[in-house]
């Protein structure tokens, strides 16, 4: 019994001695912060094969110590297939790759246009372990690796910089802020149906605006910055912002800090169905014009019901472009009867596309409230 | 000398109920709900707890009819010493196979996530290594570990939950109820696949000083897994909807990577969901390991478990090696928990304990309930 | 003869005896401050060399004349003298016959400390976890005897030894009880967490950098790595570099006088601080993180369990060289096998973690107010009741009233 003790003893001192399979130290991993993708032009192509054009951009850690140079850096890659670009990157660096730590995945827009290469890229994507689904997804109109051209101002690393201005929808609504997680959730729930914020480029700043559609896995087009926050009224996602209102041909800005939707079946009759979202929008006006008061509350009212149409015109321009335009529901009204109204859903669940550009009346009614007027009145 | 008394308490009952059932299937078990049960998978699941609470009570009705004695020992009374044996030892052969399961699975999934260059069999023989010292301890040990690392386990495991809830949807779960009754049929087969480990309670009672007394905490234990599964499967429907938990084959595990908390030591929460499922695994493997030490020590009439834990543990060992991957290890899981777990948590008790009453074997009416 | 060696001698005429009384004096130190064991608040009173000087000190805490003092002398060319001490109707007599059994086992030649008793009667001398308690202040002896333990005196050192302890014990400083229960509970809340991290810091730094750096914020990770940045050894020889330095350190420092301990303080700090870090032999974190253990296992109050977790840490740093995270778990999870498999004079180690009763809790994390614990710990004791007072009595019996307003108007009119 002793022997067989010190044997095994003996046997985990040399498997621990021979061990650590999996130990690489900190500094010798190089912490991929984000990832573009492109559809290969002709020119790029290495080998015939090629299909991608992958960015990585990753920080130098020397250089964010020190404050000195350049502190990070991008990396080109021209592959055939997505994990061969990870994994060519070897033959050029001295480290190891590391992706637990990617914040923002960028699509060109080639790769949104191509089906295949867009499923391909979602597949080893949603499959790794090591991506976290929590990153934010960009669509790119033109090439995503002009984004990792930019070098920001006010951040030292262009990843960060990126995701920050995706967190910052909840002060600016027109932001529409889409983490990896939510996209794959529509794209299962809606089988190819998804919006992806577009992000635009130049030299020293990238910026949000407006956001790609995509259906069937396809980019259909692009909505623009005003309508990109009405969707994310119509959506309920929407959290802050600024719409402007007119009263005696001044215009004032009322600002919202809370927005609150839902949708209401209202009847369903014969073939036709009649949804209403009922939006409710809570702020404050803190610009008006210098000597005038705003402390009256039939002031305020007509201010209010002028915020209300425009609200109202401003959702059903959005839900028309979605119907007659783009032709795909991304409004939320699939869910809604899916959840709520099972039987009338399943009753047009086959035709449903067909349904919702036809027989779908849908009404928005806004209910907006004043609650301050800042600090003078 | 003050020696050891080999009992448990009401409360390490309870205990070693729901560390037995919980086990690696904690984060695979979402997928099975979901894709069975539809959105409403959480209703099912409750349902079979209930149900599966009324099965335990049999287990201690039948127990109770021998106090003082365990499942091997009384086993071999109700079918003779032969039949019983062979029973017993065909018992800790699923068993064996069952934490094989569960080595492997979890092994699998460390190996994606944590290690992925370190060989298999070093991870697994690291893993059954530790089982087997405490596994040596005998049920006291084993009682106590699984008594301890509850509050460890499942307190930090409900914090870890909690920061995800902005990202949940709780409409995800609508409509409720439609449907339900093809949902149910399609479940069942797979109950087993949730309540495995249930089996475990039919041994451990044997070393409860007054088995009448195993009513509560078995219920208790039971009421706490049901809920927990419900919790868990609410928690993972909730945030994915049935069909992206469908995709997913560790929901739960998706659920935690998607949480960020930023300004905190820990950002990403992972890290420490594996090393709280190592610690799942780990009771789970004792409290099989152990039933199945006890069980060949009786069947060969030995009077210490002991010398078996080493032995055994290569089995597993062997065992754990044999699947390919991890899908042929999910086909070979489907197999054994639809037909032979049924056999072994529903049929075999049932058949002991009619067998029982038929023969009239052993204290009749148990006197307090 | 005799009166050479100090003894008395009394002649009385008319008889042929000779009266010889023991009136030995000799050079004893007084009774003076604990050096292992200060408080703040509490009895500053510390057991000597002299045991009958102990004996005494603890009889005075325990007027009681149910309270046992078993004598007996151990020790072929020794003969040291040894005394049991333990409350009749509250300790388990289960437990007094084994302590006596065990002590009479033991036959040596000498017996210098109590030391050398501690390891002929534990449970398990390979344990690396000390099974029972050794405490120089009387005050906690006395606690001890009324929670139905044993007390061992030994003659020739001031360190008496408690049985059973258990690893809740270990965490516990005499003053827990003579301060308010919140402090007091806090206090005890910050040495179980120091406890854990002077345990696993080391480990869990290794396996994060080295094996899963994605747990970690950007930020951190990239600061980490930008530290670490010309470091030239891995994480798992920084981290043993440094943990050898400051246990040599610490050894020094115990050994040396206290004039020169402080010296040697100084060229630590200076060369763990500064030189290394600016050689580049180690990286600025892992001076923090080695710094943050040493302070965390400072504060477990029993030294003799600190070196316990010392040499764990150890063990947890290599589990985690070799399987990160995963070796780490499973370090700690043996460490458990180990603790639960473990007694201490029939008391299971973790009590009252394991096999509890709800009433035992009051008394390990938090520290309730004395007048909610009426009860002794079940397990040990025989005779459960403490006390059968309550608060409402206190307040009920209150002769000071506070004035009431409507007194104070009354006056007034």
């Amino acid at each position: 019994m002793r022997i067989s003790k010190l044997i095994v003893i003996l046997m985990l001192c040399v498997v621990v001695l021979v061990g650590c399979w999996d130990k690489v130290e900190i500094e010798d991993r190089i912490f991929v912060l984000g990832i573009g993708i492109d559809k290969a032009k002709e020119e790029e192509k290495a080998q015939p094969t090629d299909r991608y054009v992958i960015n990585f951009a990753s920080p130098i850690v020397g250089a964010l110590k020190d404050g000195g140079g350049e502190t990070f850096s991008v990396d080109k890659t021209v592959s055939s297939i997505f994990t061969f670009g990870l994994n060519q990157m070897y033959e050029r660096i001295d480290k190891k790759l590391s992706f637990q730590h990617t914040r923002i995945l960028i699509f060109g827009e080639d790769m949104l246009k191509d089906e295949r290469l867009f499923k391909e890229v979602l597949d080893a994507v949603g499959r790794s372990h090591e991506f976290h689904r929590n990153m934010y997804v960009f669509a790119v109109p033109g090439r995503a690796d002009e984004v990792f051209k930019v070098k920001p101002k006010y951040n030292k690393l262009l990843a960060s910089y990126v995701a920050g201005i995706a967190e910052n929808n909840l002060y600016q609504s027109s932001i529409y802020k889409m983490p990896a997680y939510q996209m794959y959730d529509n794209l299962i729930n809606s089988e190819g149906d998804t919006i992806i914020p577009s992000l635009r480029a130049s030299k020293e700043e990238a910026k949000v605006s407006g956001l790609g559609v995509i259906k069937d896995y396809k980019l259909v087009g692009y909505l623009n910055d005003m309508d990109s926050e009405t969707l994310n009224w119509l959506n309920n996602t929407a959290s802050g912002g600024v719409i402007e209102g007119k009263y005696n041909d001044i215009l004032i800005p009322y600002k919202y800090n809370d927005f609150n939707t839902n949708m209401v079946l209202d009847k369903v009759d014969g073939d036709k169905i009649y949804l209403t979202y009922n939006m409710v929008a809570e702020g404050s006006v803190e610009e008006y014009i210098w000597g005038e008061n705003l402390m009256e509350q039939a002031l305020l009212d007509t201010l209010e019901k002028n915020i209300e149409t425009r609200i109202e015109e401003r959702g059903k321009s959005v839900v028309d472009k979605f119907q007659k335009e783009l032709k795909v529901d991304l409004v939320g009204i699939a869910p809604y009867l899916r959840k709520h109204h099972p039987q009338v859903y399943s009753s047009i669940e086959k035709d449903y596309e067909n349904f919702f550009q036809n027989n779908m009346v849908i009404k928005i009614k806004a209910e907006v409230s004043i609650r301050r007027v800042g600090t003078i009145e | 000398m003050i020696r050891n008394n080999d009992n448990i308490s009401p409360y390490q009952l309870a205990m070693l109920v729901i560390m037995s059932i919980i086990g690696v299937g904690v984060f695979n078990i979402v997928h099975v709900i979901a894709k069975f049960g539809g959105n409403d998978g959480w209703i099912i699941m409750t349902a079979m707890g209930i149900v599966h609470i009324f099965l335990a009570f049999l287990f201690i009705r039948l127990s109770c009819r021998f106090p003082g004695k365990t499942f091997p020992e009384y086993i071999q009374e109700i079918l003779g010493v032969v039949l019983g044996k062979i029973l017993v030892f065909a018992i800790s052969c699923y068993i064996l196979l069952n934490l094989a399961y569960e080595v492997r699975e979890f092994t699998e999934v460390a190996k994606m996530f944590l290690l992925p260059r370190t060989p298999t069999e070093v991870i697994i023989f690291a893993l059954i290594l530790v089982c087997a010292y405490v596994v040596r301890g005998g049920v006291e040990s084993v009682a106590r570990v699984v008594e301890i690392t509850f509050p460890i386990l499942f307190i930090p495991f409900f914090l870890v939950l909690i920061p995800g809830f902005p990202n949940l949807d709780l409409t995800n779960l609508l409509p409720v109820g439609s449907d339900i009754g093809t949902k149910f049929t399609r479940m069942i087969p797979h109950a087993p696949h949730a309540f495995r480990g249930i089996e475990y309670i039919l041994f451990y009672i044997g070393f409860m000083k007054r088995p009448q007394r195993a009513y509560k905490p078995v219920a208790w234990g039971l009421i706490f897994v049901t809920g927990f599964y419900t919790l868990v499967s609410v928690i993972g429907i909730g945030a994915f909807g049935a069909k992206s938990a469908t995709k997913a084959i560790w929901p739960l595990l998706l659920y935690i990577r998607n949480i960020n908390i930023p300004g905190l030591f820990i950002e990403r929460l992972d890290g420490v969901i594996l090393s709280i499922w190592v610690i799942t695994v780990f009771t789970t493997i004792i409290t099989g390991f152990f039933i199945v030490t006890y069980s060949i020590s009786k069947v060969i009439n030995s009077k210490e478990q002991k010398q078996f834990a080493l032995p055994l543990m290569m089995f597993i060992y062997y065992l754990a090696l044999q699947p390919a991957g991890l899908a042929e290890l999910y086909e070979w899981g489907d197999w054994i928990f639809k037909y032979v777990s049924s056999i072994f948590i529903y049929v075999i008790p049932i058949v002991a304990l009619l067998i029982a009453a038929i023969r009239r074997l052993g204290v009749k009416k148990s006197e307090d309930f | 003869m005799a009166i050479l060696t100090g003894d008395t001698v009394m002649l009385i005429d008319g008889t042929a005896n000779i009266i010889v009384i023991g009136t030995k004096g000799w050079p004893a130190r007084g009774i003076s401050e604990p050096t292992t064991e200060a408080v703040i608040r509490g009895p500053k009173e510390g057991f000597t060399e002299t045991y009958r000087f102990n004996s005494a000190l603890v009889r005075r805490r325990i007027r009681d004349p149910r309270l046992k003092l078993k004598q007996m002398q151990i020790g072929r060319r020794s003969f040291t003298d040894i005394g049991i001490m333990y409350i009749e109707d509250i300790a388990q007599p289960e437990l007094v016959a084994e302590v006596k059994r065990r002590l009479s086992t033991i036959d040596i030649d000498a017996i210098l400390d109590s030391g050398y008793i501690e390891e002929f009667i534990e449970d398990n001398p390979y344990s690396l976890f000390p099974q029972i308690k050794a405490t120089e202040r009387p005050d906690k002896v006395a606690a001890a005897l009324y929670q139905g333990k044993v007390a061992i005196l030994v003659d020739n050192t001031p360190f008496g030894l408690i049985v059973p302890a258990t690893f809740n014990s270990f965490f516990h400083a005499a003053e827990d009880h003579y301060i308010r229960w919140i402090p007091a509970t806090v206090l005890r809340m910050m040495r179980f967490i120091a406890g854990t991290l002077s345990l696993i810091t080391p480990a869990l730094y290794i396996a994060v950098t080295s094996y899963h750096p994605g747990i970690l914020p950007t930020e951190l990770v990239l600061s980490i790595a930008a530290a670490r940045e010309g470091v030239p050894f891995p994480a798992v020889i920084e981290a043993l570099i440094l943990e050898l330095t400051f246990e040599l350190l610490r050894e020094a420092g115990v050994r040396l006088p206290t004039l020169i301990g402080g010296v040697v303080g100084i060229v630590g700090g200076l060369v763990i601080g500064q030189a290394a870090v600016e050689a580049g032999i180690v990286s600025p974190i892992m001076v923090i993180i080695v710094a943050v253990t040493a302070i965390s296992s400072f504060s477990i109050p029993d030294y003799s369990f600190s070196n316990a977790f010392r040499l764990f840490r150890f063990m947890l740093i290599f589990s985690a060289a070799f399987l990160g995270l995963y070796g780490m778990i499973l370090g700690l999870l043996l460490m458990l096998g180990h603790l639960v498999r473990l007694k201490s004079f029939g008391t299971p180690y973790l009590s009252p973690f394991v096999s509890f009763t709800a009433s035992d809790l009051k008394d390990t994390i938090v520290r309730l107010p004395m007048f909610m614990m009426k009860n002794r710990p079940l397990g040990i004791a025989n005779d459960k009741v403490r006390m059968v007072n309550n608060r409402h009595e206190i307040k009920k019996g209150a002769n000071i009233k506070e004035k009431e307003k409507g007194e104070d108007h009354n006056d007034k009119e």
